[in-house]
Formats: C-alpha cells, sequence, structure tokens
C-alpha cells in the first residue's frame, strides 16, 4: 500500500513535469502602458490588452505570436548571426545596418520567398537608423509581412520588429507598433 | 525546408539488405505500387520547392545541364523516365535526386564544378540513383525497421549526394562512371567531385557530414573512383568540355558569389570571384563583386584596394550602376564629397528605382 502511494505521488510528478514541458514554459502576462526591460536597458508604453512572454528578451503580442507579435532585440558587435556569418561592426552605417539583416534573412533557407518591400532611412528614439519592411512565406503557405526599425547605439545593434500575417491582420495593428516605436528610448 | 527533404531521408535507409529490384533498363521494370506512393509524395515537395523563391531560373544553365543530361542515357531510358534536372538558390555545395526523376543541384555545386566531365559524373551518379530505384529498395527496408518512425521529418540540409547508403553510393559511384566513359568524358574528371566537396568542407571548418555510419567516406570513395579509374584501359585523351561549361554557367557564378556574400562565406566566394575573373577579365561585375568582398574586410588598405576594383568595374562598363554606389560611399566616408556626389548622382541617375535610393538621396544632400 505504501509503496503503490510512493508510486502514485512519483508518477503524478513526473505527469506533472510531462504537462508543464509539454505545454510550454511561457508565463504570459497581461500588460499595458509604461514598461522598463531592465535587460536591454530601454523602454516603452506597451499597448493596453497585450501579453508579454519571457524576461529575458522582449516579445509582446495580443491574440498569440502567430497572428501577431513586437519584438525587440540586441544585439552585440561581432556577435553570430542566425542566417549570415557576417557580423555588425561598429560604425555600420543605417544602410549597411539594414543590409546585414536583409542577408541575414536571405540567408535563411526556412522562409520561402523572401522580398523587401521598403528600405528607408528613420530615426528611432533620436539616433540614425532604417525601417525596413519585408514579406515572406512560411512552410505552412502563410504570408507574413515584417517591419523593423533598427539602429546602432556604441557596440549594441537594436532591432525593433513587428511580424503579422499579412492577410487580415498585418493591418490591424500596424498603427499600434508605430505608437509603440515612437514610445521606445534607451535609458 | 526540412519538409521536403522527407523524401530523401527514405534514401538513407541502408540498402545492404536490399531486395532484388529491377532496374529501369530492365524489361521487366513496372512502376510498383508502393513506389507510386513514393513519387507521390516526391511530387508534392517538388512542389513546395518550386513555389518557394529558390528554383534559380538562368535559362542558359538549365537548358545545358538538362542537354548534359540527356546525352548520359539512351532515348529507352528517358522514354521511361522523365528526368529533369533544376538548380536552386543555394551557395552551398549539394545534389540530391527524386525517385521521380527530378534532380536538384545547388548553384554552390556548380559553383564549383569546373567542367562538363565533372557535371556529367554528378548528374550520371544522381540519376543512377534513379535508374537503379535506390529509393524503393531503400523504403522497403525501412519498413521493416524500427528506426523509420524516428527518421521521417529529421533528415534536414544534410541529405546530400552523400546521402544514400554505402551500398547505393558506390552502385551510383560505378554505374554514373561508366556512363560518363561511355559519353565520352574523360574519366580523370571523376574525382574532382569530391575534391570539391573537400575545399567546402574545409573552408567551413566542418567535419565529413556523415551522420550515419553505413555512408562511405570522401576519402573512400576517391579510392573507389582511382580504383574505376585504373581498370580502364583507356584513360586518356577524352572530352571536359571546360570552356562550354565555364561559358554557359557564367551568370550563374556571378549570382552564386553573391549569395556565397551574403552569407558572409567570404573564402568561397573569393575564389569564385577570381576563377569568373581569370575566365572572363572584361566583363564588369567580377571586379565590382571583388570590391564588394574585399570593403567587407574593413581595413583602411582593403577601402583603398577595393575602390580600385570598383572603378575598374565601371571602367569596362559605364552604365552598370552597382560600383557607383560603393564609389560614392567610400569617397563619402574618406570626406571626398564632390566624389562622392558624382558617384551617387550617377548611380541614381542609371537606377532611378533602387530600393536604397532614399539613403542615396540623403548622402547626396550631406554632400552639398
Amino acid at each position: 500500500m505504501q509503496l503503490n502511494q510512493k508510486f502514485s505521488i512519483t508518477s503524478f510528478l513526473i505527469l506533472l513535469s510531462i504537462i508543464v514541458l509539454l505545454t510550454g514554459c511561457g508565463r504570459w502576462t497581461k500588460r499595458g502602458g509604461p514598461y522598463k526591460f531592465s535587460s536591454y536597458r530601454f523602454q516603452c508604453v506597451i499597448p493596453n490588452d497585450w501579453m508579454q512572454d519571457y524576461d529575458y528578451k522582449f516579445i509582446i503580442t495580443r491574440d498569440g505570436l502567430s497572428l501577431q507579435k513586437i519584438t525587440v532585440e540586441r544585439i552585440k558587435v561581432n556577435e553570430k548571426l542566425s542566417g549570415t556569418k557576417k557580423t555588425f561592426k561598429k560604425g555600420m552605417s543605417a544602410l549597411e545596418q539594414a543590409e546585414t539583416i536583409i542577408d541575414n534573412n536571405k540567408s535563411n533557407t526556412s522562409i520561402f520567398n523572401y522580398t523587401v518591400i521598403s528600405n528607408k532611412p528613420a530615426i528611432i528614439s533620436g539616433d540614425n537608423g532604417f525601417r525596413l519592411v519585408t514579406e515572406y512565406r512560411t512552410t505552412e503557405d502563410v504570408r507574413y509581412r515584417n517591419v523593423s526599425y533598427g539602429f546602432m547605439k556604441g557596440d549594441l545593434f537594436y532591432i525593433i520588429s513587428y511580424n503579422s500575417p499579412i492577410r487580415y491582420y498585418f493591418d490591424k495593428d500596424i498603427n499600434t507598433f508605430e505608437e509603440f516605436v515612437k514610445s521606445f528610448s534607451l535609458y | 525546408m526540412n519538409r521536403f527533404f522527407t523524401i530523401t531521408l527514405l534514401l538513407l535507409a541502408s540498402c545492404a539488405q536490399q531486395q532484388k529490384i529491377d532496374n529501369v533498363m530492365s524489361d521487366k521494370y513496372k512502376l510498383e505500387e508502393d513506389e507510386k506512393r513514393i513519387w507521390a509524395r516526391s511530387a508534392e515537395e517538388q512542389e513546395v520547392i518550386e513555389e518557394s523563391g529558390f528554383i534559380y531560373e538562368d535559362k542558359e544553365a538549365n537548358e545545358y545541364v538538362n542537354k548534359v543530361a540527356l546525352s548520359l542515357f539512351d532515348k529507352t531510358v528517358h522514354g521511361k523516365i522523365k528526368f529533369s534536372i533544376r538548380i536552386l538558390k543555394n551557395p552551398y555545395s549539394n545534389a540530391f535526386a527524386y525517385p521521380n526523376g527530378v534532380i536538384y543541384i545547388h548553384t554552390g555545386m556548380l559553383a564549383r564544378i569546373e567542367n562538363e566531365a565533372q557535371l556529367a559524373t554528378l548528374l550520371a551518379h544522381e540519376m543512377t540513383h534513379i535508374t537503379h530505384r535506390h529509393a524503393l529498395s531503400g523504403f522497403r527496408n525501412l519498413k521493416s525497421k524500427s528506426i523509420y518512425i524516428a527518421a521521417v521529418g529529421n533528415l534536414g540540409a544534410s541529405a546530400s549526394i552523400n546521402g544514400y547508403s554505402r551500398i547505393c553510393e558506390n552502385e551510383a559511384d560505378t554505374e554514373g562512371f561508366r556512363l560518363m566513359v561511355k559519353a565520352g568524358y574523360s574519366p580523370n574528371e571523376a574525382t574532382q567531385i569530391f575534391s570539391h566537396i573537400k575545399d567546402e568542407l574545409s573552408e567551413e571548418n566542418l567535419n565529413e557530414p556523415f551522420a550515419y555510419g553505413t555512408h562511405p567516406h570522401l576519402q573512400d570513395r576517391i579510392n573507389n573512383y582511382k580504383n574505376l579509374i585504373a581498370g580502364l584501359a583507356d584513360k586518356h585523351g577524352r572530352a571536359t568540355n571546360e570552356r562550354i561549361y565555364r561559358n554557359k554557367i557564367s551568370r550563374l557564378l556571378i549570382d552564386n558569389s553573391t549569395l556565397d556574400i551574403e552569407a558572409g562565406r567570404f573564402v568561397t566566394a573569393e575564389k569564385t570571384i577570381d576563377k569568373y575573373i581569370s575566365f572572363f577579365p572584361s566583363k564588369c561585375e567580377g571586379y565590382y563583386l571583388k570590391g564588394k568582398l574585399i570593403y567587407q574586410k574593413g581595413s583602411e588598405a582593403d577601402t583603398a584596394k577595393a575602390l580600385l576594383f570598383f572603378e575598374k568595374s565601371v571602367s569596362l562598363n559605364s552604365s552598370y550602376a552597382e560600383p557607383y554606389k560603393e564609389i560614392g560611399y567610400i569617397n563619402f566616408k574618406l570626406n571626398n564629397k564632390k566624389k562622392a556626389s558624382a558617384a551617387f548622382k550617377k548611380y541614381l541617375s542609371l537606377k532611378p528605382n533602387a530600393q536604397d535610393s532614399e539613403y542615396i538621396k540623403e548622402y547626396i544632400n550631406q554632400c552639398n
């Protein structure tokens, strides 16, 4: 009997661990309003009713990551990128930064029909940078549009992106994203 | 992109215990029911590839590789299997065959190959996998093994010309070699394919990409070819068609170097660009890419050297827009505002709808 109880507790814990693992470890928190992300030392205003996941990287969504997401990434100079072997170099112009991002995405064979729609200079939080609009198709045949603002500050490259399926969802939150970028600043 | 490698995975299964399956040349050849399903799955995967944006469309290169493939078998075989050679925009050396006759070759592989004899070696090898129905024997062997479930969906981009079992690869090497020699190509070129793969592995600091213990190692395969060559009575005086090959793939060399530069594979890119310049010294594109490559290195000396290549490029073709942008940019950084402005303006006049025109206009404003 005791052995059975012990077995049940052990089984329960294993089962619980499996459920936790299978359902993912996401800690989604509903947020809205001014927010400071201390890991990257930036502040912003999170749109109302959007949810945030993880503490170590910045990612927010309202309806789910595959429907819309805003991310902020910080990449160090000379840090390895996912697609290209090129890296960001100190003193790169905005055009060179944008081209590095384009080359990185072009070298990613898991996204199809990658196309640059527009690539223009932009000011982000007072710094010279770029605004890049691209489109691509996933292996599941969903077409996405991505708007990214990027800029360099010293040894760090920042990229703020909005990613959403072109059909229906993209237009819904593009203005929210532009407001988010306006609220973004380093501290 | 992994999705379309699942069929190729089936080919990884060991053919060691393969049943006797008649090859396509046999009078007894008939498409089997399970084979039809493999073909159908292949067609689905090919549809994904064809719509991926990775197909390399250059007509001349495509027609050429298909023409070489056509010459390797007689009409009877082509009547049974409709071979189609497709080129993929991918700078990594690779090629793979689907059982229904469709073969994909990466631009990176074609850029490394030096002549038609080497191309014929590669094609004959891949076509033999198809004519000898290695996918079917692999599939039937897999069905009897529990690794089937674990294996499907787990192939990834490592599927390559080395992606079959040892026995299947040896058969494709031997039969492919016989075909290329019969077609009149120089047998001595056959081993070069593996030298190219070895070069790539060394440039990428990779070990041999054989996750599966049954696959013959590169050196074993080189030795295998050397034995085949040694067994031939007449080894010399046959065709390589180097000049024809280089002319047919000249555009591809430039396009693949661009992919290499985008991927940051500078050592590989430089080799191809140098090859292109030596083949086509009067063409502007090679000097432009060489300049771009040198400029990426970033030192002051490199910048001055890169500028010379860009200037050489425009001296050969004054209506080629790309180098003007680089000349403008380098002069802008060197504070030669007048030269920078003139080059930027020339770039925009040649390419008014350039994607980066907003940046260039801003540079011109800053030059004033």
